[in-house]
């Protein structure tokens, strides 16, 4: 620890380490566009979307069958990807989730949790006859390795992953923050019988929410696939991943899920090259015990009545 | 014979205002199966008057305003305004027709200004920009809202301004029929009489027909003309507000008698 600056080991140690942050980095982009989504969702209706995974898989399958089918570029397929998740993001919540509007109901959150995990092992049942377990792959728009200050090296499909989230991340915030839709997503978010009476159109505002979430979940699914491929049950991680950003960032919070998505991806990686690469999965979930711990409501969590 | 309208947004326009009774005849609420907490409740809130409601805790005021406005399981009776159905409507939809509610428990979006909140009480006209700004303007001059609270977090404001800032944005919701929860529960003296006189002054000089639950019965009784008395979920007495403010010890003394009601299996 305490060599001097100019030693090449202590060089080189830098040099892993910044590596080590900017990969993950890359990866925490894509993380917090899931994370992102499935808060939006959380927050806009209060139930956990245990199908996020399943549409994240879906995203990467539509993208593959798009280039296969018309060798249409990467962001062609990843927009095509958008609109397949968007859809079925829309009448998964319009059709099999409408009961949850209909104030008999008396256990929605339960209500939500069944139908959607039911549904994310349909899909992944679903993929695995009729698209078979094989793996899948196309190739990327940046299949060659880039170097980054002389010493970081990555794909340049990591890249166009990132950049690609970063920009749909901007995108979400705009959307949030300076639509009409956004402001009925937030007051929807912070105070559901508030919305009711001032006359937001909750059910038309809950499908879009899901459409939006389904989007980005495919997209995420998309631009992942030249690095991770394609496969039915690619959407299982994925899916733990998101609710520990959720979790840790805040439940409803879309500015602590962004955060929640970083930190993921650099606890993965710093955990991956200084402890060891064999528990990926299960740095975060460390990482999200401590900060519950410190934390109950997440790292941006507002109280209950905040929300 | 009862007809079901087209439900518009246009209607929340004060335009072509009609001001017209809100009747619930037989009213019924269970939220969960076998307990009813409404057992057929009888309260017309009729045009450009205030009909009071008061009864002792749990007899099922709120409830009674919840399921009028679309946020509680209603299991049996009706309610019609102006000979129209409008059981079970939606909250948006019963807006659309003018009926607005300001309920018991916060309402306002903590994380948004002042000015934000009262924008969303504008949400069905809020492409007409211009006609938001200049309500907000007099609704905040009308109630003498300090300046420097409207670009506050609502979240960040006392609760008794909190309330009053939920009742300035009932007034932007631009209603012809107004329920209102304890619209003065946790105002400082000064500022209940204040909102009392806003209330008084709604159905004169804007056509508003208001529908009052309160526990401050004195002050409300004074700005009242019907009165309706509920315990445990029943229609217990009704007269004027003269006829009731005469009886009133009496009435009071039948809560303490009856303790606090609650809900009663059917
Ligand atoms: N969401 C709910 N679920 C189940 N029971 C409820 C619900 N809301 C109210 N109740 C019950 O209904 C009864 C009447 O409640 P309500 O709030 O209408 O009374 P209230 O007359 O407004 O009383 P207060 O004067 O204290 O405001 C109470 O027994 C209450 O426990
Ligand atoms: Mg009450």
């Amino acid at each position: 620890m305490r060599r001097p600056k100019s030693s090449p080991k202590s060089l080189l140690d830098m040099q892993t380490a910044v590596q080590t942050l900017i990969l993950g980095t890359a990866i925490g982009g894509v993380y917090a566009l899931m994370g992102v989504g499935l808060n939006l969702i959380f927050g806009v209706m209060r139930v956990a979307n245990f199908a996020h995974g399943a549409l994240y898989m879906i995203g990467g399958y539509a993208a593959y069958y798009l280039t296969l089918a018309t060798g249409a570029p990467m962001p062609v397929a990843v927009i095509g990807a958008m609109v397949v998740g968007g859809c079925v993001g829309y009448f998964v919540n319009a059709i099999l989730l409408r009961p949850v509007y209909r104030s008999r109901l008396e256990r929605p959150s339960e209500f939500t949790l069944i139908v959607t995990f039911a549904l994310s092992l349909m899909a992944t049942s679903a993929a695995a006859v009729f698209l078979t377990p094989n793996y899948r792959k196309f190739e990327g728009m940046w299949p060659d390795t880039i170097t980054l200050f002389g010493f970081v090296s990555m794909s340049g499909d990591r890249a166009v992953a990132f950049v690609t989230a970063l920009i749909l991340l901007c995108a979400l915030l705009w959307l949030v923050h300076f639509t009409d839709l956004g402001r009925g997503w937030r007051a929807l978010t912070q105070n559901r019988m508030g919305a009711d009476i001032v006359g937001v159109d909750v059910f038309r505002l809950a499908n879009l929410a899901f459409a939006t979430s389904g989007a980005l979940a495919a997209a995420a699914g998309a631009v992942l696939v030249p690095l991770y491929l394609a496969y039915p049950t690619m959407g299982e991680s994925v899916i733990v991943k998101s609710f520990v950003i959720v979790v840790l960032g805040g439940l409803g919070s879309i500015a602590g899920s962004l955060v929640g998505g970083f930190l993921l991806g650099w606890a993965e990686a710093l955990g991956s090259v200084y402890i060891g690469s064999g528990y990926t999965d299960i740095y975060g979930l460390v990482i999200m015990l401590v900060v519950l711990l410190f934390l109950p409501r997440g790292l941006f969590g507002i109280s209950e009545r905040e929300v | 014979m009862i007809t079901r309208p087209r439900r518009t947004e246009a209607a929340a326009k004060p335009s072509g205002r009609v001001p017209v009774d809100l009747v619930a005849t037989g009213l019924r609420v269970a939220y969960e199966r076998d307990v009813e907490i409404l057992r057929g409740v009888e309260i017309t809130a009729a045009a450009r008057r205030i009909s009071l409601v008061i009864g002792p805790n749990g007899a099922g005021k709120s409830t009674f305003l919840k399921a009028v406005a679309g946020l509680a399981p209603v299991t049996g009776g009706l309610v019609t305004l102006g000979g129209v159905d409008i059981t079970r409507w939606r909250p948006r939809d019963l807006l659309a027709h003018g009926v607005a509610l300001v309920p018991q428990n916060g309402t306002l979006f903590p994380a948004m200004t002042v000015r934000e909140n009262l924008q969303m009480g504008g949400w069905l006209r809020r492409r007409e920009k211009a006609w938001l700004g200049e309500s907000i303007e007099a609704v905040v001059n009308r109630f003498n809202l300090p300046r420097h609270l409207v670009d506050r977090r609502a979240g960040d404001l006392s609760g008794g301004q909190q309330k009053l800032v939920e009742i300035m944005r009932s007034m932007i919701m631009t209603p012809t029929t107004l329920l209102l929860d304890e619209p003065t529960a946790g105002l400082s003296p000064k500022m209940a009489s204040q909102v009392y006189e806003q209330i008084a002054a709604l159905p004169g000089d804007l056509g508003v027909t208001v529908l009052l639950v309160d526990q401050n019965v004195r002050s409300s009784l004074a700005i009242s003309d019907d009165v309706y008395v509920l315990a445990m979920g029943l229609n217990n007495d009704r007269g004027t507000a003269r006829d009731i403010t005469e009886r009133l010890g009496e009435i009071t003394a039948g809560w303490l008698r009856q303790g606090v009601s609650g809900a009663v299996k059917s």
